[in-house]
């Protein structure tokens, strides 16, 4: 059993688009190292101005200028470069939690609700880009101007620095403490977007049913509950969240208090001059506004680490289904369902129990039976969608779990029809080149003709009457010509006149497995007819 | 939005209060910061204690209103967005019948993810600010007014020009915005529509081409959030260089003040300082304005969508049929689809417990004409006339019926709680007591209940509701023979409530338990029986069908048993 997930941490996301993040680092020294140069500049420009002299003014000038142009423009370009890079960090995580879908077994896909993906997908990712990244953006700020501003106090007076660390060291650290509750309460609203998410997802898809039985208040009264729900785990998140960022506040002012007294002792000890003094006090109180941001982006990064976590439960899967010792099978000799029990996981009522059958021949077996009496069930396990509790099904007396090219041997009809983008033919064909002579000629077996015409075969797909879609199922299962093809209910909502045409198109496969599942007899020449 | 914002007027009032201590406060502990230097070196008269007290209450003052401020704004931000989303659900369900079907899925979740984030995260959250740095800026000026008047008038002058100048840029926000969303809709449409059909995508090995068609597509959503991030930046960049050149401007001014003597050279530092101040707050302010303006677009759709519902909340204009012991008239229905006629000329009239068949063949119409009844769609000619309101009047089972997730006793969608043992015998004919014993859970669109049970599930629905006219859309479709007969049993055991059944064939019993049959050919009803009075009361309008086609219609029956 292989677990197959990529898991995604922030460090992967950086080095992913290691350039653009450097350049955006540059960018940024770029601009604080010049604001802090801009600082002496303007010094000079006002001893200038109060002494009357013009000597060197041209320079000072100059650099003031070049300066004043610098520190926007390098700005702007680090504000260019990262929302692209976070652009790209976004597209790569998208591109991963769609690719994590579609390549796992359906058994695994089928694990979560669409809610979870569609909550994954959607809130989650703009819930990183909200607080992952735009933290960074601002951390990268703070950094880029606090190692400069540490390197001035040290060069001061060194001992500035030790007074000063501990403070800075407390104000990142304390809220720390309040991390663990973030970090639940985090958690605790992601589940509570999901519930929303999906029920938001669900009512709208049945919105039509909502409406024929006049249920519209009850769904929205059972909606409000669970925003109210949501808004009030939210709101302790973000008070828990600001009261980090005064907790951080409250202690660096009173530290800095501390720190100017302590340092004033220094002065009267004839260390300092009283202007040094009054610029290490300036950079330390210049740390007392921005630090608190430092510790609230720390938060951030805890919170957004919640975000990525449900996301790596989201893309994480487990390839169970195929064993490594499997074997691709070209031609399938028999079908063989030995002794299979199966439970579903959320219930206690066996759908199968002890059941065996074997289908030996080509041509077309019949499951008819009682609905609930596990027909769907049957074919499920047939694809491996779920794993059998007891017993097992082999194809040419292998075990389904050794078969490597399970999903190219068995093809599904089920009874919803699903249509891509793209066109009616690329529909039918499923994106495999074929002929539109061969698609004509199909539509035209199932009495579509209206349809076969190479205009409507390579326009947009449109709009098709449930007979039509079902009909269009049929030939796409039909077209793709694997060894097994099910078909589910093919035959269920049409009129006599296309129960005639299909059954006759179907009565004509005699090369492949054809499992037909009805409730209804058909007219149709059959190989094996079963009653479960 | 305002009627959003009124609702939180307490909220607001208190974000008020507490701005106004806070940069009070704020403005006093940096003065103070001030004095106790000035007081440690020895340089005033001031009593380190003395200061050090004072600057502890305003510090206390200062942290303590600003976390209440942010604890209040925040709670009014989460309670804004709980009522729009509220609002934003309820009139998705709300609105009229013929604009739910117009209701793109796709479009609505993208609006209700992407869109609710920018106002939450964009619009109220930097939107907030604009008060707390309108305040603190006109404070600033007033400091810098003090100082000297026209170094004051000056900086108002020079700073609020560049928010003046970059309004070209904000119509360019406005427009990336738009087009953003734009490409949002069609991606999540695009991410829906595989979810959807996951299966299909899995069962013909078509993950690769699914997978580059999706990259397409996430490739231009990317596009169009760098080329929104690249104008934002511009903005940005634009406001942050008019910026620095208006501080250049203000200092080369004021050292020329200086350098002529009106000035004081530690007043122009001062007035450095603060006008540095202003412009970083002024830079801040044009931040929030553009997040304020870049929302504008989500906020129009979001409350466009809201106020469908409440535009069409008038009832629609049905009258009621002249006859009091009709429940549902149609008169003279046409509908047609582009070039397609699908009804043409259609008269239906249904009286209180009587009991309609509609036969049809596939594409005849049969669910139109269900859409039509239902308010689904308008027709194009003729009109609907109605006994009650459309809600209370008519239930409807379709055919392929969405099952919720959660319980079975849910799924029923049953208000009246008081009817168990009807709802247990029910379930019990329906062949569902078994699994309502068994309180499976039921997972969405009852992905885990076979295609039989879905049916019998929203069958059971239909027979508990509580309206005058059922209406069965396929009800024996995907229904095995044992089932076939009980729901047979059940319709024809209806007697207080009027019923349309609606299908493509069914048993002779079926048939001889209606009072009315007709079939629904060209786009008309064609009356096949009619009980009683012995006449169709339809025939007035429609041509009588020929022997061989009800014949062929009431013998074609499902017949597994």
């Amino acid at each position: 059993m292989t677990t197959k997930n990529r898991h995604l941490s922030f460090a992967s996301l950086l080095l992913g688009q290691k350039r653009l993040f450097l350049t955006a680092l540059v960018l940024i020294l770029l601009s604080e190292t010049a604001i802090h140069r801009f600082q002496f500049v303007k010094g000079s420009l006002v001893e200038l101005a109060v002494s009357g002299s013009t000597h060197g003014l041209g320079t000072e000038l100059a650099r003031y200028l070049g300066l004043i142009l610098l520190i926007p423009v390098s700005f702007y370009l680090y504000t260019r470069v990262f929302l692209r890079f976070s652009a790209f960090c976004l597209q790569s995580i998208r591109q991963t939690i769609f690719d994590s879908m579609v390549r796992r077994p359906y058994a695994e896909f089928i694990k979560h609700s669409e809610g979870r993906y569609l909550n994954a997908y959607t809130s989650q990712i703009q819930s990183l880009e909200e607080t992952f990244f735009q933290s960074v953006y601002g951390f990268l700020q703070i950094v880029a101007t606090s190692i400069p501003g540490l390197f001035l106090i040290y060069s001061i007076h060194p001992p500035l620095l030790i007074v000063s660390l501990p403070g800075v060291l407390l104000a990142v650290f304390l809220p720390e403490l309040l991390n663990r509750r973030i970090a639940r309460l985090e958690k605790k609203s992601i589940a509570e977007s999901e519930t929303n998410l999906s029920l938001f997802h669900e009512i709208l898809n049945g919105l039509e049913t909502i409406v024929h039985f006049a249920r519209e208040r009850s769904f929205i009264r059972h909606f409000r509950q669970s925003t109210a729900l949501y808004t009030e785990t939210r709101k302790k998140w973000g008070h828990t969240m600001s009261g980090g960022f005064h907790l951080s506040q409250l202690v660096l002012n009173v530290y800095s208090v501390v720190a100017l007294l302590i340092v004033a002792a220094v002065v009267f000890d004839g260390h300092l001059s009283i202007a040094d003094y009054i610029a290490a006090l300036g950079i330390l109180f210049n740390f007392t506004d921005n630090l608190p941001y430092t510790s609230n982006y720390l938060q951030s990064f805890k919170a957004a680490r919640e975000s990525l976590n449900y996301i790596n439960e989201t893309i994480a899967w487990e390839d169970a289904s195929v064993s490594a010792d499997a074997v691709t099978l070209d031609l399938v000799e028999d079908i063989v369902f030995d002794r299979i029990s199966f439970t579903y996981a959320d219930s206690d009522r066996a759908v199968l129990d002890n059941f065996s059958l074997c289908i030996s021949e080509r041509g077309i077996t019949q499951i008819q039976g009682e609905s609930g009496r596990g027909k769907s069930t049957l074919l499920s396990l047939l694809c491996a969608y779920y794993p059998v509790d007891k017993g097992d099904i082999y194809l040419s007396g292998l075990p389904l779990k050794q078969v490597a090219n399970l999903g190219d041997l068995v093809t599904i009809m089920r009874q919803d029809s699903i249509f891509f983008d793209g066109s009616l033919a690329e529909n039918l064909s499923m994106y495999r080149p074929v002929a539109d002579s061969e698609l004509i000629h199909g539509l035209r077996r199932l009495g579509l003709g209206h349809l076969a015409k190479p205009e409507i075969l390579h326009a947009p797909i449109g709009r098709y009457s449930g007979g039509e879609s079902r009909r269009l199922m049929v030939l796409r299962a039909l077209l793709r010509g694997s060894e097994i093809i099910i078909l589910d209910e093919p035959l269920a909502n049409l009129d006599p006149e296309s129960i005639r045409q299909l059954e006759k198109v179907l009565s004509e496969e005699k090369e492949r497995f054809l499992i037909l599942i009805t409730h209804q007899a058909v007219n149709i020449p059959t190989r094996l007819s079963l009653s479960l | 939005m305002n009627h959003y914002f009124k609702r939180q007027r307490l909220g607001l009032a208190g974000v008020c209060l507490f701005i106004v201590i806070k940069v009070l406060s704020l403005n006093r502990v940096s003065i103070l910061k001030g004095e106790l230097i000035d007081a440690a070196i020895g340089q005033t008269d001031l009593k380190p204690g003395d200061v050090l007290i004072l600057f502890a209450i305003f510090l206390f003052a200062y942290l303590g209103s600003s976390y209440l401020l942010a604890v209040i704004r925040f709670s009014v931000r989460m309670n804004i967005m709980r009522d729009l989303k509220d609002d934003f659900l309820a009139s998705a369900l709300l609105r009229d019948r013929a604009a739910i079907r117009r209701l793109d899925i796709s479009q609505t979740i993208s609006s209700y993810t992407a869109e609710m984030k920018l106002i939450d995260f964009v619009f109220l959250r930097m939107g907030a600010n604009l008060i707390e740095f309108i305040v603190g800026i006109l404070l600033t000026l007033i400091a810098i007014a003090l100082i000297d008047w026209r170094m004051a008038l000056l900086s108002l002058a020079v700073y609020t020009l560049p928010v003046f100048l970059t309004r070209t840029q904000q119509n360019r926000l406005t427009e990336a915005q738009k087009q953003f969303q734009a490409e949002n809709d069609r991606h999540t449409d695009s991410f829906l529509q595989k979810l959807r059909g996951m299966e299909a995508i899995k069962n013909y090995h078509i993950e690769e081409k699914i997978q580059s068609l999706f990259s397409t597509s996430l490739n231009s959503l990317v596009r169009e959030d760098i080329r929104r991030a690249k104008t934002r930046a511009n903005t940005n960049g634009l406001n942050s260089i008019l910026m620095h050149v208006s501080q250049a401007i203000i200092a080369g001014i004021s050292a020329f003040l200086v350098f002529r003597g009106d000035i004081s050279a530690g007043s122009f530092v001062s007035i450095f300082a603060l006008s540095s101040t202003i412009s970083s707050q002024i830079y801040w302010l044009a931040q929030s304005v553009e997040a304020v303006l870049s929302a504008r677009p989500a906020i129009s759709s979001v409350l466009d969508f809201i106020g469908i519902s409440q535009k069409q909340s008038a009832p629609s204009p049905t009258g009621r049929p002249l006859d009091p012991a009709v429940l549902l008239q149609a008169e003279d229905i046409c509908l047609s689809f582009g070039e397609q006629q699908i009804l043409d000329g259609l008269h239906l009239r249904l009286g209180k417990a009587e009991k309609v068949l509609i036969l049809g063949v596939s594409g005849s119409g049969k669910s139109s004409l269900m859409s039509l009844l239902m308010g689904f769609l308008l027709p194009d000619r003729g009109q609907i006339l109605l006994a009650e309101e459309r809600s209370r009047l008519i239930s409807m089972v379709e055919q392929e019926p969405y099952i919720f997730s959660g319980t079975l006793e849910e799924n029923l969608l049953c208000e009246d709680l008081n009817r168990y043992s009807e709802r247990t015998e029910l379930l019990r004919q329906l062949g569902l007591d078994a699994l309502h014993k068994s309180a499976q859970p039921i997972a969405e669109r009852g992905r885990n209940l076979s295609g039989g049970e879905c049916k019998r599930l929203a069958l059971a629905r239909g027979f508990l509701s509580a309206s005058e006219i059922l209406i069965l859309d396929e009800p024996l479709a995907n229904v095995d023979a044992e089932n076939i007969e009980r729901i047979e049993d059940l319709i024809l055991g209806i007697e207080d409530r009027s019923l349309i059944l609606i299908s493509h064939q069914v048993s002779e019993r079926l048939y001889a338990g209606m009072e009315r049959v007709y079939e629904l050919v060209d786009g008309r009803l064609n009356c096949l029986k009619a009980d009683g009075s012995g006449r169709c009361q339809n025939s007035v309008w429609s041509e009588s069908p020929t022997q061989a086609q009800s014949d062929g219609l009431s013998t074609r029956r499902s017949v597994t048993a």
